[in-house]
């Protein structure tokens, strides 16, 4: 009897528990269609061809999320990367985008558009219904104020959450062949920027080249640059930031810092600290650089093909690196070097500046919501996807999957990866690290002139089409343009009130 | 009047050169799209075995597969929509007076005064807030209606040379405007319309520029943004892969022109005569 | 206009009007037909061409505008880069110019082959590269360019190693390596048009120049040359039209460098349109661009008419 009335009651419960599980589910109003602008070929992401293992993550998460949520529908719509911020601006302003934006939020690209981004901190004090926190802020690894600062995001604010590292690692590394090393005879990796150039020459006389750089693709003359820029112009931020004010987030130049910088002739591009830039760019170019770095060819992978020992490369190109099946030669990475007085009498530093936010998050893979979505009344569904997708599960689900791994931001490299091998691989990522003296971002970025000219100048320059006083000069001439331009273009600018140098 | 023996020699050899210099052009994407990239690092330039024809299965699956269906769809919209507003508009000028004649004849030639670079930013513009970008109608429309005054000047002085006592005689016979454009215009003139049609299409294949800017979606671009991107990104496919992508791009072309080689080749050239 | 027939002339406008209007009405299809052409090119021309100008007077990001009067054209001229530009698309216009020589040299001599089944063949032969598409040349070309490239494979084997450079990133060479491009600059378009001017020649005045003993040379100066004057000169303001407007193998070989060497102000414009959102300025090259084709298409048409007249 006792058995029976147990089997009875069992199954009540059962029928019970499906009653409640059918109406939760209809009460699951998350139904429609979501469209999602994603990061790149999204093709290559189904095929599994992509080379970029965080975005292949996020992509994936999202298809669980679809498939969690069967009403809801899921349609993705590639962005390739190329000119992506022009795009995904211009299509903000005609309010075109679709319903979900991924998109990496360090730039300054909304400059004067974030009114058209739905702000999303007021949720962050919420319950996130797929966390484990009492707030939705709580979820992440790090503080989203502080890693996704750019210049046109107010203060405290919240437009971009996403998935992200929790460790602080720079954007690019150097990436060196060990074979190219030793039959250079280079023992150790250069620490200085004159280390550098020695190993550069050595490599060179073991009849490698050196350094791979390729002006005509990609931002890559930018990207040397800005390391270089980033450490010489030092003094100059300085001055910045005793009329304006450090920001806490570290030392960001804004587009209003830095136009006021032009207009007062705190920043000159004849300036001894931009010639110096200019000259140690023409000296690496001189000595590391392929010969065909004006127009390489867009097929050719010369790292992994030998045709150089070192290439620059962000954490994304890591697991492409290591899994390639023709690579016959070991690799390391490390952080491009400090300039010292041995490179250049103008050297200040004693610390090296890396590129990258103070917290880590910031080279996370971040969405935003354009407010054309609340419009259409895709705000629930948006909001439950980014939920859904950085919940601390999420997180430590997209987290298994990168490389270099998910470090707590206060745990020493070495203790998580005991590898040898695997160390040399990431020691560019962690050392050093990053702090709120190291971090930069702003002076050395170089879309500080219209049309690229800052990037043509110097590859003028380098090509000895141009001296470098007239490459001075004529940056001068693009930098008073750009500023009388820009603030004729700002009327919200209060030029009056400028602070004095 | 004949040439001389010398100077019939130097215009075959002549032509010959100039004509395999273009054509080794051409047979350079085929030979290369089958290479491998260690074939093209020995030898880029001579055809080389095994020919890999999984250069063509990688680059249809790189995305030319839908490119090229885009690529379809939108010439031949545009070339049909085009032709039809052309003739009738043609037709209408040619065959009938009418009050403001002139002067709406005076702004369709105007356009020829208008470059494309003018109006370029605001017709972007324009085509946003019609809520036309990424919409394969935002690359068809401006380029329908846009008006191709070329098209309709060449057309109308075609159709104002028919006889207009075919024109009477079907008047006699109670043809409305549109029996006349249908049984007497348009059979008269089919060489000048494919002819056209042709061109419509060779431009219409070709362009970059517009659909580059209106179509951001890599799923809506037509084969050419398509394959000049995919062959510029960072971390292209291999040349031979690029090249197979070449060579299926130019498979329409190959098409058209073995069904209407004769009639391009004709209509151009009385079409040229007309400028 | 005196007062007395003042009366009479609004009479008459005013049966006129009438005339016109039941004119306009008796013709009602007609205007049905020519609505699509004459709205989609009043939509699609005329109003863009005149928001260019108004946007040429604007700062303005596509979102905002505001009015800052002939800043943009001030702009324009201070440009240090803008010399640069002006003398590459000379130098592009002079070329695409001289080379018009090119197909017009191939139509002649198709126009003197003895056979008229040679002539078809050779027609065809020409029109044939056709198929493929022109943007399928970019990929090609910049791949000729490289430093491994076809070019410098060809040049090492003759023994040329020393003139072997990245053609696209020097810039003593970038330019004309743009040029160089279409090679052999034999347009299938502009060879028809020539040779249908050719063909078109009367055989008579042919025959008298064959009765006067004149030679292959003098007969091409004095009767043929002439006689194809009409497809010259159009040719000539397409290829200049063209030419002033063109800006994509700059943008898709070298993206206007390195430096500026291949810069032209059609992708200075296109370039403060999509990468500086610069939407007034990008308008002012485009109106300066645009009275520079209307002007010189001006003097040529007025050329052509005092020449033919």
């Amino acid at each position: 009897m006792q058995g029976t009335k147990n089997r009875l009651l069992s199954m009540l419960f059962i029928v019970l528990a499906l009653i409640i599980a059918t109406s939760v589910s209809a009460q699951d109003e998350l139904s429609g269609e979501l469209t999602v602008s994603f990061w790149g070929n999204v093709d290559e992401y189904e095929a599994g061809l992509s080379d970029n293992r965080p975005w292949e993550a996020t992509y994936n998460l999202i298809k669980e999320w679809d498939e969690l949520h069967p009403n809801a529908t899921v349609t993705f719509i590639s962005q390739p990367t190329d000119g992506i911020y022009d795009r995904v601006r211009t299509q903000l302003i005609s309010g075109t985008l679709p319903d979900v934006v991924a998109i990496y939020p360090n730039d300054t690209f909304l400059e004067g558009n974030i009114d058209l981004v739905y702000d999303l901190t007021p949720h962050l004090s919420e319950k996130n219904p797929y966390g484990e926190f009492d707030t939705w802020g709580e979820e992440f690894w790090y503080d989203l104020t502080l890693g996704l600062r750019s210049g046109a995001i107010p203060n405290g604010q919240v437009y971009f959450v996403g998935n992200a590292l929790p460790s602080n690692i720079g954007q690019l590394v150097i990436y060196y062949n060990k074979t190219a090393f030793e039959e250079a005879g280079i023992t150790e990796i250069p620490d200085t920027y004159a280390e550098l150039m020695s190993a550069c020459d050595s490599l060179k006389a073991a009849g490698w080249t050196p350094l791979f750089a390729d002006a005509a693709a990609g931002p890559t003359l930018g990207w040397y640059s800005g390391w270089i820029g980033e450490q010489l112009l030092a003094p100059d931020v300085t001055r910045i930031f005793d009329a304006w004010g450090r920001p806490e987030a570290g030392n960001y130049i804004d587009e209003q810092m830095m136009m006021w910088a032009i207009d007062k002739g705190v920043v000159t591009g004849d300036n001894p600290y931009v010639l110096e830039t200019a000259r140690l760019m023409n000296e690496m170019q001189d000595r590391c650089w392929n010969e065909d770095w004006q127009a390489s060819e867009g097929t050719v992978e010369y790292f992994l093909t030998k045709r150089v020992a070192m290439t620059h490369n962000g954490f994304w190109g890591l697991p492409q690196y290591i899994e390639d099946p023709t690579r016959d030669f070991e690799f390391g990475s490390f952080v491009f070097p400090l300039i010292t007085k041995e490179s250049s009498d103008l050297a200040t530093l004693e610390v090296l500046r890396r590129y990258g936010g103070l917290e880590g998050g910031e080279i996370g893979n971040s969405f935003m919501i354009p407010t054309t979505t609340v419009d259409n009344g895709k705000l629930p569904l948006a909001l439950d996807l980014l939920q859904f997708l950085t919940a601390r599960s999420g997180n430590d689900q997209w987290c298994e999957t990168q490389f270099p791994p998910c470090i707590p931001k206060d745990q020493a490299v070495e203790e998580v990866i005991t590898d040898p091998i695997v160390q040399d691989q990431v020691y560019g990522f962690y050392n050093p690290p990053m702090s709120p003296e190291t971090s930069v971002r702003g002076i050395g970025n170089s879309d500080w002139t219209p049309d690229g000219s800052f990037i043509r100048l110097l590859g003028l320059y380098m090509n000895d089409d141009i001296t470098l006083e007239d490459f001075g000069a004529q940056l001068q001439t693009e930098y008073q343009r750009l500023a009388e331009k820009a603030i004729i273009d700002h009327p919200d600018w209060d030029t009056a009130a400028w602070p004095e140098p | 009047m004949k040439n001389s023996r010398i100077f019939n020699w130097f215009s075959y050899t002549t032509l010959t050169i100039i004509v395999a210099l273009m054509l080794v052009q051409v047979a350079m994407l085929f030979i290369m799209s089958g290479k491998d990239s260690s074939q093209m690092a020995t030898n880029p330039l001579l055809p080389t075995f095994p020919f890999n024809w999984e250069n063509y299965v990688t680059a249809w699956n790189l995305g030319i597969r839908d490119y090229l269906g885009n690529s379809i769809i939108l010439s031949f919209a545009i070339v049909i929509g085009n032709t039809i507003l052309a003739v009738v508009t043609a037709y209408v000028f040619a065959r009938y007076n009418f009050p403001g004649k002139i002067l709406i004849f005076s702004l369709i030639l105007a356009l020829m005064m208008i470059p494309g670079i003018l109006t370029l930013v605001p017709r972007y513009l324009l085509v946003r807030d019609l809520k036309l970008l990424n919409n394969l109608w935002g690359v068809i429309l401006p380029s329908v209606l846009g008006a191709n005054a070329f098209q309709i000047i060449i057309m109308r002085t075609f159709f104002e040379s028919l006889p207009e006592e075919l024109f009477e005689a079907a008047r006699i016979d109670g043809g409305g405007h549109w029996t006349l454009l249908a049984r007497v215009t348009l059979p008269l003139s089919l060489p000048i319309i494919s002819s056209m049609a042709i061109l419509q299409f060779n431009g219409a294949w070709n362009d970059l520029i517009w659909p580059l800017l209106v179509l951001n979606r890599d799923e809506l671009r037509p084969i050419s943004v398509g394959l000049v991107l995919l062959s510029t990104q960072q971390g292209a496919p291999t040349i031979g892969v690029q090249m197979a992508g070449s060579v299926i791009a130019s498979i329409p072309m190959i098409i058209i022109f073995l069904v209407g080689m004769r009639a391009f080749i004709d209509g151009l050239s009385t079409g040229a005569i007309k400028l | 206009m005196s007062a007395k027939i003042q009366p009479l002339t609004q009479r008459s406008s005013k049966n006129s009007f009438r005339h016109l209007l039941s004119q306009i009405w008796k013709n009602r299809t007609l205007y049905l037909l020519l609505a699509p052409t004459v709205i989609g090119m009043v939509l699609f021309q005329y109003y863009p061409a005149l928001m260019a100008f108004w946007g040429s007077f604007h700062s303005w990001d596509g979102r905002r505008a505001s009015y800052i009067g002939l800043y943009n054209y001030e702009y324009f001229l201070q440009d240090t880069r803008l010399i640069q530009s002006w003398i590459n698309i000379v130098q592009f216009l002079i070329f695409n110019l001289l080379s018009l020589a090119v197909p017009l040299f191939v139509a002649y001599l198709i126009y003197r082959l003895p056979s008229a089944r040679h002539r078809y063949i050779y027609r065809v032969l020409v029109v044939l590269p056709l198929i493929a598409p022109g943007f399928v040349f970019i990929v090609l070309w910049r791949w000729l360019f490289s430093l491994n490239g076809g070019i410098n494979i060809i040049l090492r084997a003759v023994g040329l190693e020393s003139i072997t450079r990245v053609w696209l990133g020097d810039t003593g060479s970038a330019l004309y390596a743009l040029m160089f491009m279409g090679f052999p600059w034999v347009d299938a378009f502009t060879m028809l048009i020539f040779l249908a001017g050719f063909l078109s020649i009367s055989t008579e005045m042919l025959d008298a120049a064959a009765v006067d003993g004149a030679t292959t040379l003098r007969r091409f100066w004095s009767i043929e040359l002439p006689s194809i004057r009409g497809q010259i000169k159009v040719l000539v303001i397409l290829t200049f039209i063209g030419t002033v407007q063109d800006f994509g193998r700059s943008l898709f070989m070298t993206n206007g460098g390195p430096g500026w060497s291949t810069m032209v102000p059609g992708l200075r414009m296109y370039l403060a349109f999509t990468q500086d959102a610069d939407y007034g300025y990008a308008s002012a090259i485009g109106v300066i661009l645009f009275v520079i084709i209307f002007a010189l298409t001006l003097i040529n048409q007025r050329y052509i008419q005092g020449s033919e007249g």
